[in-house]
């Protein structure tokens, strides 16, 4: 969406698959309980008609698959010479620049269920608490070359407060 | 530790000459230092330091602190009183309270105790969990001298550190938070000086150094302060929301009525006597060390922000004030510096005010835009106010019907920028962008801008921050490859 900011549209890098995958099994993990329970509780209160009220819990579950799809495939990046673009959203669309020479830190974190899956997290940090930079779903050798880059850009740009 | 005294000691007694040579800095190096504008009488004299260089904090200190447990306690049965409390249960808690808020005290005294080392200041304390904490004199923020009523009756002073991205640490550690890297509480002759000693250290010029000339900017006459707050809503709804609850009450004979109006009359006395006490006498100096911002009545503070710090500044102007060309400066500091800039000030000299601390920046010639004509339909009122625009040195958004307010950052102070479209605008083909800065009153974001004018904004100020942070260092290497447009 934003070719005044990238002349090459080829530029923006996009996250791993696994972020979906795992924000997916996470959904399934919760949905499947849920329907199970509504269609025990339904039948057991009802009888089968009263069943069909499991429907709504199954589509928004469905709901939420797609979604998740749509999301992962929105989030995007692009490191320019000077700045780092993210771009997000499906809903509310955001689009932030973050100047390397305004990099405070850059967090990489990875939680067990995350490492399971093959992805991290990075997040930037400015001096700025309203600065919402975050990369979800990134692989970990591309997570640690993006915070290397980072970092050193950071230093060779950064210009006190 | 030629000052270890008893508490019970008063200032006055002196039991130790003490060489001025060794308040200011370590290892004695300190010279008596000249001061050219003598702030109130210094009372209190200063610390001497240890043979390791270590001070002490002034020891009056277990007093001023343990005063706080006991009107803490004061308060609670203040809140009790329904309930009967007899004098003698007063007095027997009084009896237990007092020496342990007392030995508190003096037990946090005497095991806190600071020295300035090459490039940092070091701060022990704590009896059971020793904490040293090291300050790095050059991420020094601004150094403030803070006087509460009780410090001023007797000559103390708090001095205040504030460090930049306070924010992120104090979530990291969650200890002592705000007050953990204060001095308190010092002489304030003693305050003055380690503040010229810290300042100059922050400004990388090391050694000692007298207080700085300064030069007068800016002052708030009382005569405007008092108009200005006359011509606030907030007093006169306090006022007559207390007179329209306590009136039928009166009437009736009733007392209840008086309870419901004590809040108000909280709220009247805040938004008044506090406003004037905190707004007059009020200065705003320049000096090599930085601005210097010394305010209040009764309780006295002195703050001072090393050039360069002030972030984005807003101009705001209510509706009743536009008539005199009254406005406030509100500002954003990186760390906790204060937050107002002038509570009352002329239009013109707000102008000038903000060009002396942004350099370069004029807010009269920054032409501004209004946002496209649709967005009427998502700011029926205030679409009138909306504009924004940007020259060579700052980025200026205003806002706001009633209380108009022009926001200006320096292109170099960016920190982010962002663009957000959500549901609602998004169905008109809008957008707002906002330029993020370091916490503070002043949020710089330019509202309903059309989609694609949105990130031509984003990216013409992404260049412009770009440009504005190589000229801010004049040592960094430009980037390879891209020279000066």
């Amino acid at each position: 969406m934003a070719d005044v900011l990238l002349a090459d549209p080829a530029g923006w890098r996009v996250l791993s698959p696994d972020l979906r995958r795992l924000r997916r099994t996470l959904l399934i993990l919760g949905a499947v309980p849920a329907v199970v329970l509504t269609v025990l509780v339904t039948v057991a209160v009802g009888g089968w008609p009263w069943s069909l009220v499991a429907l709504v819990p199954l589509a928004v579950a469905g709901w939420a698959w797609l979604a998740i799809g749509r999301v992962c495939r929105a989030w995007r990046y692009a490191e320019r010479e000077d700045d780092l673009l993210i771009s997000r959203g499906v809903l509310v669309q955001r689009l932030v620049v973050v100047p390397y020479g305004r990099l405070q830190l850059v967090d990489v974190t990875a939680g067990p269920l995350a490492r399971r899956f093959g992805i991290a997290r990075v997040q930037l940090h400015t001096a700025a608490a309203t600065s919402d930079a975050v990369i979800p779903g990134l692989r970990p050798p591309e997570a640690a070359r993006l915070r290397d880059a980072l970092t050193e850009r950071g230093e060779a740009r950064s210009a006190g407060l | 530790m030629t000052t270890q005294r008893g508490a019970a000691d008063d200032t006055s007694v002196a039991p130790v000459p003490i060489h001025p040579a060794a308040t200011t800095g370590p290892a004695g190096r300190g010279i008596p230092v000249p001061r050219s504008d003598p702030p109130a009488p210094v009372r209190g004299e200063a610390p001497a330091a240890a043979p390791d260089g270590f001070h002490r904090l002034h020891p009056l200190t277990p007093f001023l602190r343990g005063w706080v447990i006991v009107a803490a306690f004061a308060a609670t049965v203040g809140r009790n009183l329904a309930e009967d409390v007899t004098a003698r249960a007063i007095g027997l808690t009084m009896i237990f309270l007092i020496p342990a808020a007392g030995l508190y005290g003096y037990t946090a005294w005497r095991f806190t105790r600071y020295r300035i080392e090459r490039d940092d200041l070091r701060l022990d304390t704590g009896l059971l969990v020793r904490r040293t904490r090291y300050v790095r004199l050059d991420r020094l923020q601004s150094v403030d001298i803070v006087q509460p009523l009780l410090a001023r009756f007797t000559g103390l002073a708090i001095l205040r550190l504030d460090l930049a991205g306070r924010e992120h640490r104090e979530r990291a550690d969650g200890d002592g938070g705000e007050a953990a890297s204060d001095l308190r509480y010092l002489s304030l002759g003693h305050a003055h000086r380690l503040r010229a000693t810290l300042l100059t250290a922050a400004a990388g010029l090391g050694g000692d150094a007298p207080e700085a000339p300064h030069q007068r900017l800016a002052e708030v006459p009382p005569r405007r302060l008092v108009a200005a707050i006359a011509l606030s809503p907030a007093p006169w709804v306090a006022l007559f929301g207390a007179v329209a609850i306590a009136v039928p009450s009166l009437l009736t004979g009733t007392r209840a009525g008086f309870l419901g109006a004590v809040p108000l009359l909280g709220w009247l006395w805040h938004r008044t006597i506090r406003v004037f006490a905190a707004g007059y006498p009020y200065t705003v100096s320049t000096s090599p060390n930085g601005l210097r911002i010394d305010s209040g009545l009764l309780e006295r503070a002195h703050a001072t922000i090393p050039p360069g710090r002030v972030q984005a500044i807003s101009v705001v102007e209510p509706l009743l004030w536009r008539p005199f060309g009254w406005a406030t400066i509100r500002m954003n500091v990186a760390g906790r510096g204060p937050s107002v800039l002038l509570p009352v000030a002329r239009r013109a000299d707000a102008l000038d005010l903000v060009g002396r601390l942004l350099p370069g920046v004029d807010l009269g010639r920054v032409r501004l835009d209004r946002p496209p004509r649709r967005a009427v339909l998502l700011a029926p009122l205030h679409w009138w106010a909306l504009a924004c625009g940007a020259d060579d040195a700052a980025f200026v958004s205003r806002h706001g019907l009633l209380r108009r307010h022009t926001d200006v950052i320096a292109h170099a102070k960016v920190q982010s920028i962002r663009m957000v479209a959500n549901p609602l605008v998004r169905v008109l083909g809008l957008a707002d962008v906002q330029l993020d800065t370091t916490g503070g009153p002043v949020r710089v974001k330019a509202g309903l801008r059309g989609r694609e004018e949105a990130l031509r904004i984003v990216a013409a100020q992404a260049e412009r921050s770009r440009l504005g942070r190589r000229r801010a260092v004049p040592g960094a290497e430009p980037p390879p490859g891209d020279g000066p447009p």
